[in-house]
């Protein structure tokens, strides 16, 4: 039976064929299955380890015979293993929320299909046993997201969204590929990786850092990369809560954990690891405080907290960095099927100046909602993003003193935009600040239906929206003692992520950092916006520059394409004789 | 001279020469219709797809190669009707006839003569294809690519003179080059390389190529570009696998990377989705060019892109075929409305040319750049990755428009095109999941029995 977990990203295959064929006649009803089933293995897979005995490999040699090391690995050991328990819950619960969100959608079926499709893609990236096996699955997640957020296609600006997180992606694609291509031979799976970086014998040893680090900055909308994730909130709400909060995003974090060893060789790589995901956090906390719209403020919040995982990368501390990411995981999607929830019952309405005062109306989207925030910003004790994030505190204080202050000092932002962020949804008076100045004008993505209308009537949240979240509430909650105080996370990592000795409950750094962010969370009222914020340039300036040099040198291309035969002539004579040149004049 | 009668591939040319044959005599003789031209076109395809079974390596891909295209030029060739710029139903269908025999002579060439010889029936019907759409456009595109090609034709044959002059022979030169004739060979090899260098549609002799595929209809030009490229990369095997050339890998190198990034340059700010067609292949031009430059270790890798290269390209074209020679603006594809088999292949096909994985397109990139890698450097792989990264931006451009329209009225294509795009996509979809099939089929054995000398 446990020869079966390599190929858990299987099992969504089937229900793509059903949701082509339109079966069954509730769109995606049965979809659910396929991660459940995932979860249910992965869990098998984790008992298994737990009573000593191995998961056994898939492995397909001669996959891609034109590389050195052409197999197709899975590798279920413990990391993959977590990962693949926390992708299963996950996917389940938003499957479960998205019958109901997406229920009267006419193409569900297909959306139901794409979902499948990432599902499938994303657990053969986490149990990819080597690069070139990660890279299918990996590219596959950019494929789904891609089209799951161009699935309101007619909506202006979710094609073009979906097409800037498919460039950014091939960016992060090329990277993996030519650290593909440099790997010295030999080396076919992530543990020869391991060993040959412990050993100081790994050629390019920095470079392929370098390329798997820029990968694993595409993936998660780290630093100058950050811009197609906001964007990507075009899609519909299950697709940010799973992709691009919960998941996908976080591949690039399971990724910097895979290849830990490389990085801990590689110090001026760390230190760009470092420093990037420092940058990345306060700059998406800073974000997040100036957006009208809710689902962009979420994702501002992703960006800065993907920062903060690899601010733990870059610290030698890829243990901390992956319980942050399974506490995020449960604690962001839990955010954003909220929102979600919220979103729906508003008819599409993202602005939170048109927002507000919805905690009577929507008392279990409030709820949630409420105790995902408090997650996000780490409340001691009670909540599971309190007990990863004091580890990250920990490490990054034993690494560098400033650095531990400097993201103390940062829970206090975070309290700030979530806390922003819920009073201006659910406290307060409804619609506060649509009557400001380009309050129509500045609409959100869902504006093609929203804009216009004012304020909508609320209407009753279904059951799908709030049920199928409170497992995600208790992983919220709960997910902390995974690993304090009975250390299970670490145990099922052993041999694969060192983790640190063991830490308890509750820190004195944790207790000040929970402090501040509660505080920030209360100043946030303040910033609730008054009025409509005009929307932010979309593009940052680099990728305009560049955007504008190639359309200059593209120009300049096009002018020597003249349509006259007399010069393409002389092109040809002249190509010719230098050629011959060249040649004979050469020793 | 001996095996050459027993070739396989030399059977699959006499089949499509005694097809041309017949086609032509039973035209003029009894008058038959479009629809069993292209019938007999297919049986033709077929008879000549035969003598795989015994073929081997070099011969084993040509016939493939040739044999399938011919296949879709057949079945499109019938998809005609709605492209009222064809009237000329047996010329669109002994054209291509025409140019597969010149690919085949050019992969069983055992010298630099027949290599010459196949060259030439390619570039010929290449160039009337061009012309044979209605209108000055097509005309003049024909006639362009007819003068390029006689000039670097020329170049060629002046090469192969000097090649003669220093070795005495017409064999593709190997090595060691004699001491004496050194110069001589050296610089017969870099004319006859031009002229293949222009058959491949690599930069700066790209003009041509691009005119042509921008004035031809689709369907047409897909074949065309199918053709030129596997001719260029058998000829490129004959050089490269012979060895003189070993000295030149840097300079194909070089034009490779032009040719690459003039590609990605000329396509990025393009608005007419053929045109942009036609830059991309100046692109994987370099692709091709970069495989051989890596020497006798790159050409398996050349010969693997050059296949995929040829499905994703026909799939793309048979896509849109059946359009007319007018050029398709991005907007336009709005209101083509096209059925979804069609704008699913489409987007298949131009996700596969960008590169994005697992579709074969990127499997053949990555074989390429391994290639590059350990034969070039790094240097030069890694700007030929680059390139091929800013493509994918340009690649997916028209995506959106091609599924603005779908829900509304559409077009569904003929039965014939459907079928053609179901078989392009299921051979698509085994490359893609398959990636050592497409390998195994375009190793040159390594036994005598592969390109033979």
């Amino acid at each position: 039976m446990t020869g079966l977990v390599g190929w858990a990203w299987l099992l969504p295959l089937p229900f793509i064929v059903l949701g082509l064929l339109g079966l069954p006649r509730r769109g995606g009803a049965v979809s659910f299955l396929g991660p459940l089933g995932v979860l249910g293995l992965a869990l098998l897979g984790l008992a298994q380890l737990g009573n000593g005995q191995g998961v056994p490999d898939v492995r397909i040699d001669g996959f891609l015979p034109f590389l050195p090391d052409d197999a197709f690995v899975t590798h279920p050991d413990g990391l993959a293993l977590s990962m693949l328990a926390l992708v299963g819950l996950v996917s389940t619960c938003i499957y479960l929320y998205a019958l109901g969100y997406m229920e009267h959608d006419e193409n569900r079926h297909r959306f139901f299909a794409f979902l499948d499709v990432f599902v499938a893609s994303m657990c053969l990236l986490v149990l990819a046993g080597n690069l070139t096996t990660l890279l299918i699955g990996w590219a596959g997640v950019g494929l789904a997201s891609f089209l799951l957020i161009g699935f309101w296609w007619e909506r202006p600006g979710t094609l073009s969204a979906g097409a800037e997180a498919l460039a950014v992606n091939a960016i992060g694609d090329a990277a993996l590929l030519l650290a593909i291509v440099i790997l010295p031979v030999g080396i076919d799976s992530f543990d020869d990786l391991a060993v040959a970086a412990r050993q100081g014998s790994l050629v390019h040893r920095d470079l392929i850092a370098l390329l798997l680090i820029v990968a694993a900055f595409a993936k998660s909308a780290q630093g100058p990369l950050y811009f197609w994730l906001p964007s990507a909130m075009a899609g519909p709400t299950p697709v940010s809560a799973l992709l691009h909060s919960a998941t996908m995003v976080a591949a690039g974090v399971y990724l910097g954990v895979r290849v830990s060893p490389v990085l801990a060789v590689s110090p001026e790589v760390s230190r760009l690891v470092l420093w990037t995901g420092l940058f990345t956090m306060g700059f998406g906390g800073v974000m997040s405080l100036r957006q009208d719209n809710l689902k962009k403020g979420l994702a501002f919040s992703s960006v800065s907290q993907l920062g903060m995982m690899f601010v733990a990368l870059g610290i030698g501390a890829p243990f901390a960095a992956f319980f942050h990411l399974v506490t995020h995981a449960a604690f962001k999607a839990l955010l954003f099927t909220s929102a979600g929830g919220v979103i729906h019952a508003l008819d599409g309405e993202e602005r939170i100046t048109h927002m507000g005062g919805l905690r009577k109306s929507l008392p279990g989207s409030h709820g949630l909602f409420l105790i995902g925030a408090l997650s996000l910003i780490g409340l001691p004790v009670l909540t599971a993003g309190a007990a990863s994030k004091d580890l990250i505190l920990e490490s990054a204080l034993h690494h560098e003193r400033w650095l531990g202050i400097v993201l103390v000092a940062m829970a206090g932002l975070t309290g700030a935009y979530a806390g922003r962020l819920y009073f201006a949804t659910f406290h307060g008076s409804r619609g506060h600040g649509s009557r400001g100045p380009g309050g129509e004008a500045s609409g959100s993505d869902a504006g093609a239906n929203a804009a216009g209308q004012g304020d909508h009537a609320v209407h009753a949240p279904s059951g799908w929206l709030v049920w199928p979240l409170v497992p995600l509430a208790f992983g919220a909650l709960g997910f902390g003692f995974l690993e304090v105080p009975g250390g299970l996370l670490s145990r099922a990592l052993a041999g694969v992520v060192d983790a640190p000795e063991l830490t308890p409950v509750v820190t004195r750094l944790g207790l000040v950092a929970g402090a501040i962010g509660l505080a920030g969370f209360f100043a946030g009222r303040l910033l609730v916006p008054a009025r409509s914020i005009p929307l932010p340039a979309a593009r940052p300036a680099w990728v305009q520059a560049s955007s504008d040099a190639f359309d200059f040198l593209a120009e300049q291309t096009l002018a020597l394409h003249t349509g006259r035969t007399s010069r393409y002539l002389l092109v040809t004579v002249v190509t010719a004789s230098l050629a011959v040149g060249f040649v004979l004049t050469r020793p | 001279m001996s095996s050459f009668a027993y070739s396989p591939a030399l059977q699959s040319l006499l089949v499509l020469l005694a097809g041309v044959l017949v086609l032509l005599a039973s035209v003029s003789i009894t008058g038959i219709r479009r629809g069993a031209v292209s019938i007999v076109g297919l049986l033709i395809a077929f008879g000549s797809l035969l003598p795989v079974q015994s073929a081997e390596g070099l011969e084993r891909i040509a016939i493939l190669g040739v044999s399938l295209t011919l296949m879709f030029a057949a079945a499109l060739n019938l998809d005609l009707e709605l492209d009222d710029h064809q009237p000329q139903y047996l010329e669109s269908m002994v054209l291509p006839l025409m140019a597969g025999i010149g690919v085949l002579t050019m992969a069983v060439a055992h010298n630099l003569f027949e290599l010459a010889f196949g060259l030439e029936t390619l570039s010929l019907a290449s160039a009337v294809w061009f012309g044979l759409g209605r209108g000055e456009r097509t005309l003049e595109a024909g006639f362009k690519y007819f003068l390029l090609g006689s000039a670097t034709f020329g170049f060629f044959l002046f090469g192969t003179a000097l090649i003669h002059l220093g070795t005495g022979s017409f064999a593709f030169p190997a090595i060691p080059i004699a001491p004496g004739a050194r110069l001589l060979v050296l610089a017969g090899l870099a004319l006859v390389a031009v002229a293949v260098a222009f058959k491949l549609g690599l930069a700066p002799l790209h003009f041509g190529a691009l005119d042509g595929y921008t004035a031809a209809p689709p369907g047409a030009t897909g074949v065309v570009m199918a053709f030129s490229k596997l001719g260029a990369v058998f000829a490129l095997t004959h050089l490269v696998m012979g060895g003189g050339s070993a000295g030149f890998s840097r300079d194909w190198a070089c034009m490779a990377l032009v040719s690459i990034w003039v590609g990605v340059l000329g396509s990025l700010v393009q608005t007419d989705l053929r045109r942009l067609l036609a830059y991309s292949a100046v692109g994987h031009a370099g692709f091709f060019a970069l495989a051989f430059a890596a020497g006798r270790s790159g050409v398996h890798a050349g010969l693997y892109y050059a296949i995929n290269y040829v499905v994703a390209i026909l799939l793309g074209f048979a896509a849109i075929s059946g359009r007319g020679t007018q050029a398709i603006h991005f907007e336009d594809l709005k209101r083509m409305d096209l059925s979804p088999l069609r704008a699913t292949a489409f987007a298949l096909s131009l996700m596969s040319l960008a590169g994005i994985p697992p579709l074969p397109g990127f499997w053949a990139k990555l074989a390429v750049l391994g290639a590059s890698y350990s034969s070039l450097g790094l240097d030069v792989t890694a700007l030929a990755a680059l390139g091929g990264v800013v493509g994918v931006v340009y690649y997916l451009k028209p995506l959106p428009d091609l599924f603005a329209k779908i829900r509304h009225g559409r077009t569904e294509p003929q039965a014939i095109t459907r079928l053609v795009l179901v078989v392009a996509l299921v051979i698509f979809a085994t490359f893609s999941l398959r990636p050592a099939l497409a390998w195994q089929i375009t190793e040159l054995a390594r036994t005598a029995a592969g390109v033979q000398h």
